[in-house]
């Protein structure tokens, strides 16, 4: 079934036409930082919903000199992240990484690397819902006319009443943001310990909604402000005192386990290629 | 450690691949004929065909077999399939006034020119199990073939004229509604309002079930709209294409069966003050006459307006497709750790926040309290 | 096998949309796709970078608009046209517009006035221009000095380009004053060097 994967496709799966529209999108979506451009969508070899966005952008993308890394969740080996990768080498002949640093091309759900993504390095999120207003206005006809009279005081009001109901705003992860001072933008389901990382940057970051038919981006060196307000600042995940399990850092976002016999919390990276990078400098320095 | 994403990725999906395989052909002894699928299970492959929006019988059995029955991913497979095909050509526009009939039926008119014809259909076949369909063999086949059914298959099914047409020429219909430029939902990025063909492609390849329940909800509460059938007419069409060398000319590919429904709904006024019928138009691959129905009944609902969510275009449209719909739904499998971690840490800051708050409200309840007793001390005093 | 004057469809494409996509995040930067300009078959009746640039752009889904003063404009058009099934139009319904000669700078305004900046809700909908320069550096050492601000760039960059008429520029700011609505450029020279200027950047220039 793979070996003919190769012959009946074209390389990188997607035919010619569909990636030029892709990369057409890609292009006004980096001129026009958080503005979510429509694109067709080819429906893909995995489900609606479970990274074909991601999957589109990876495809118009790579070429057998890049070195892919995907994951979910920050693991490499999570079978959603293996699948992806599988259905991507079956057609074309691209290295596969779990070391986000060797990476020229990281496709990711819910996390960022905790190294951060260089210049020379592109980071593709798969994206369920791209529009931050749907959580205000189920209508895209009238999102679409709040994003361009940049009228976002939907928006800012259910912050105000999330704080008058729970003391402090209750999103957790796909915090919005304002790109550029111009458009708010969801974030895809990343912590909120991500988001500062997608502010002025030095790596450029696309977004790809497959079912929602959306391309959006954030250039590198591109202003990422989550809407906070003066007195309610914008916090990220705590994890005061904890450490992970395996490598020891205080410093990565950590996975809230159950130990299975003794019930017992503990903690561990999200970043798994990170955290395997990390035990092994440990060991070479005991 | 079975809370952890699951190590080990690359070998447990091929466990899962080998374990489909098992349960698939466990307790069988000869793998199903894709050909027994393809001309037995012919709505189950209908309905495939259709809500992929690739007509082609013996794929749509093919994808049936490989799902296991599975409609929706049979339906994903084709759809995947059809999207990593060329677009070489498009067809001439198909007019199904001039298809070879099987069936067809008018619920507005008695007699209809040509009269009506009841075709395969088993809406009036009583639903017993027919337990004899148990031990049915190819002789048995052959002979009930032959006798019960003689020369059926020599007749050449009949053409006939529309019902809308005769309408329309008494005056009694609104015109068609032209489509303007044609719009590809595969190739073009859809916004909204969305535009006529665009509606009409959705609906055309629209999940059955999705599409059955919304017209039902249209007809029995929120407008209580109650067409009337004009005209179902199930039947094969030619596709035809222009002659790439001379346009003037054209190729036949084949043939197609489809089903039409054209409904009746509610008199209007139009511009010049006339007043006619609106009609509601469906169309789908092979014999679904209920989507056809619902397509009907949905694509004249979003041609008005109102409070019913059948006729808001949004809703309808981008809730109808059976590879989208599934595909979010059942997204929800996939782990989503960092979502709900970061969701438990905002769950443990609120808690934080009202025990603090509950904790200063004790406190100046206290204080007020103790003032209070001060106050009451110094007015006994 | 050898790539020598065959620009291929798949690979070709692809590593040029890379450089490109770098290019339009990184306003002002350089890159290098001298490499692919060598693939450009030598019978091409325009420029290699507008043939570069259309086949990797361009599909029957896009409108181009080609803009030369050389003879072989029309049969330029003719062959974007057959090779990309993209049509030929006027500056005004084009998505892409290929500068591929300088035009006078009577010209340069007629087709800058005429050119699609989307709208509020679909800034998207507007034009790329592809401009033709004799050359790019990113110093200030040549004609039209360039001081980019804005996304993409890491405080300030310098670009410079030969050949390139300062009313692009002036035009540019004149049609880009309404964020999100504006038009990005894309500029190469005979070198196969390219740099982009999308509608965010903010350029200071001694010469507008």
């Amino acid at each position: 079934m793979q070996a003919k994967l190769k012959q009946t496709y074209n390389y990188a799966f997607l035919d010619e036409g569909s990636k030029k529209e892709i990369r057409r999108a890609t292009l006004k979506a980096v001129a026009i930082p958080g503005y979510q451009v429509p694109f067709a969508s080819r429906e893909m070899p995995i489900g609606r919903g479970w990274g074909t966005g991601g999957l589109q952008l990876t495809l118009s993308l790579i070429g057998d000199h890049d070195c892919l890394k995907v994951i979910d969740q920050g693991n490499d080996d999570s079978v959603n992240a293996i699948s992806i990768k599988k259905l991507v080498q079956s057609c074309t002949q691209v290295k596969i990484t779990t070391d986000s640093e060797r990476a020229t091309l990281i496709q990711t759900r819910h996390r960022i690397p905790e190294v951060p993504i260089r210049a020379d390095q592109i980071l593709v999120f798969q994206v369920p819902l791209p529009e931050p207003l749907r959580m205000v206005e189920a209508k895209e006809r009238k999102t679409k006319q709040l994003h361009a009279e940049m009228d976002y005081s939907g928006i800012w009001l259910r912050l105000y009443e999330d704080i008058v109901k729970w003391g402090k705003v209750s999103i957790g992860a796909d915090y919005p943001a304002l790109a550029h001072k111009r458009y708010i933008f969801a974030p895809s389901p990343i912590p909120r310990y991500d988001l500062p990382k997608l502010h002025q940057a030095d790596g450029l970051f696309l977004f790809g909604a497959g079912r929602e038919k959306k391309i959006y981006a954030i250039p590198p060196h591109t202003d990422v402000e989550p809407l906070a307000f003066e007195d309610y600042p914008f916090e990220v995940e705590h994890f005061d005192g904890c450490s992970c399990r395996r490598c020891g850092s205080t410093d990565t976002f950590l996975d809230e386990l159950y130990d299975e016999t003794s019930g017992e919390k503990f903690y561990q990276c999200s970043d798994t290629g990170n955290c395997q990078k990390r035990q092994e400098m440990r060991q070479a320095d005991l | 450690m079975g809370y952890v994403a699951v190590t080990g990725g690359q070998k447990a999906i091929e466990a899962a691949d080998q374990l489909n395989l098992w349960y698939r052909l466990k307790d069988t002894e000869h793998s199903l004929e894709t050909t027994d699928i393809e001309k037995q299970l012919r709505h189950l492959v209908d309905r495939v065909m259709s809500e992929s929006g690739l007509y082609a019988p013996n794929y749509a059995a093919l994808a049936i077999k490989q799902a296991e029955g599975d409609l929706c991913e049979a339906a994903f497979l084709m759809r995947a399939y059809r999207s990593t095909l060329e677009r070489t050509y498009e067809s001439l526009t198909i007019d199904p006034g001039r298809m070879r009939v099987i069936r067809r039926i008018s619920s507005a008119f008695k007699d209809i020119p040509g009269g009506q014809i009841l075709g395969p259909t088993m809406d009036y076949t009583h639903r017993l199990l027919n337990f004899s369909l148990n031990h049915e063999n190819s002789a048995e086949m052959m002979n009930i073939l032959r006798e019960k059914v003689p020369d059926l298959k020599l007749s050449q099914p009949p053409v006939f004229q529309k019902v809308a047409k005769l309408l329309r020429e008494q005056g009694l219909l609104f015109p068609p509604k032209s489509s303007g430029t044609l719009f590809d939902i595969t190739r073009d990025k859809l916004s909204f309002p969305a535009p006529r063909s665009a509606k009409l492609q959705i609906l055309a390849r629209g999940e059955t079930g999705a599409m059955t329940a919304l017209a039902y909800s249209n007809m029995r509460s929120h407008i209580a709209n109650h067409p009337t059938i004009g005209e179902l007419r199930v039947g094969y069409a030619e596709v035809t294409i222009a002659y790439p060398l001379d346009a003037s000319e054209s190729i036949c590919l084949g043939e197609i069966m489809i089903t039409e429904v054209e409904t009746i709904n509610a008199f209007e006024r139009d511009e010049q003050g006339e007043v006619k019928l609106r009609l509601g138009y469906g169309l789908t691959f092979g014999q679904n006459e209920t989507k056809a129905i619902a397509m009907a009944i949905l694509e004249q609902s979003l041609e008005t307006e109102g409070p019913s969510p059948t006729q808001d275009e949004e809703f309808v449209l981008l809730h109808v497709d059976s590879i989208e719909a599934n595909g979010f739904v059942s997204h929800l499998k996939l782990p989503h750790y960092i979502t709900f971690q970061s969701k438990l840490d905002v769950l443990r800051q609120t808690q934080k926040i009202a025990t603090a708050t509950a904790d200063k409200k004790r406190q100046i309840n206290a204080q007020k309290e103790g003032q209070n007793d001060a106050g009451k001390a110094e007015t006994n005093i | 096998m050898t790539n020598a004057n065959h620009f291929q469809p798949v690979h070709d494409t692809r590593n040029l949309y890379r450089h490109l996509l770098d290019s339009m995040a990184r306003p002002g930067k350089i890159n290098d796709i001298a490499e692919l300009f060598h693939h450009v078959p030598e019978t091409c009746p325009c420029s290699a970078g507008s043939y570069a640039l259309a086949h990797t752009l361009l599909d029957h889904q896009v409108r181009f608009h080609f803009y030369s003063q050389d003879l072989h404009a029309p049969d330029a058009e003719r062959s974007i046209e057959w090779t990309t099934g993209s049509h030929h139009t006027t500056p005004v319904d084009a998505d892409y517009l290929f500068i591929d000669t300088a035009p006078e700078t009577d010209e340069i305004r007629a087709i800058m006035q005429n050119v699609r900046i989307g709208t509020l809700a679909e800034p998207e909908k507007s034009a790329t221009i592809i401009l033709h320069v004799r050359k790019l550096s990113g110093s200030d050492n040549l004609d039209v000095p360039m001081l980019l601000h804005g996304p993409g760039v890491n405080g300030w960059h310098l670009l410079s380009a030969e050949g390139m008429d300062a009313e692009w520029l002036r035009m540019r700011a004149v049609r880009n004053r309404e964020y999100p609505t504006g038009c990005d450029f894309i500029l190469f020279d005979d070198e196969g060097q390219i740099a982009a200027l999308p509608r965010t950047t903010l350029i200071e220039s001694g010469v507008i």
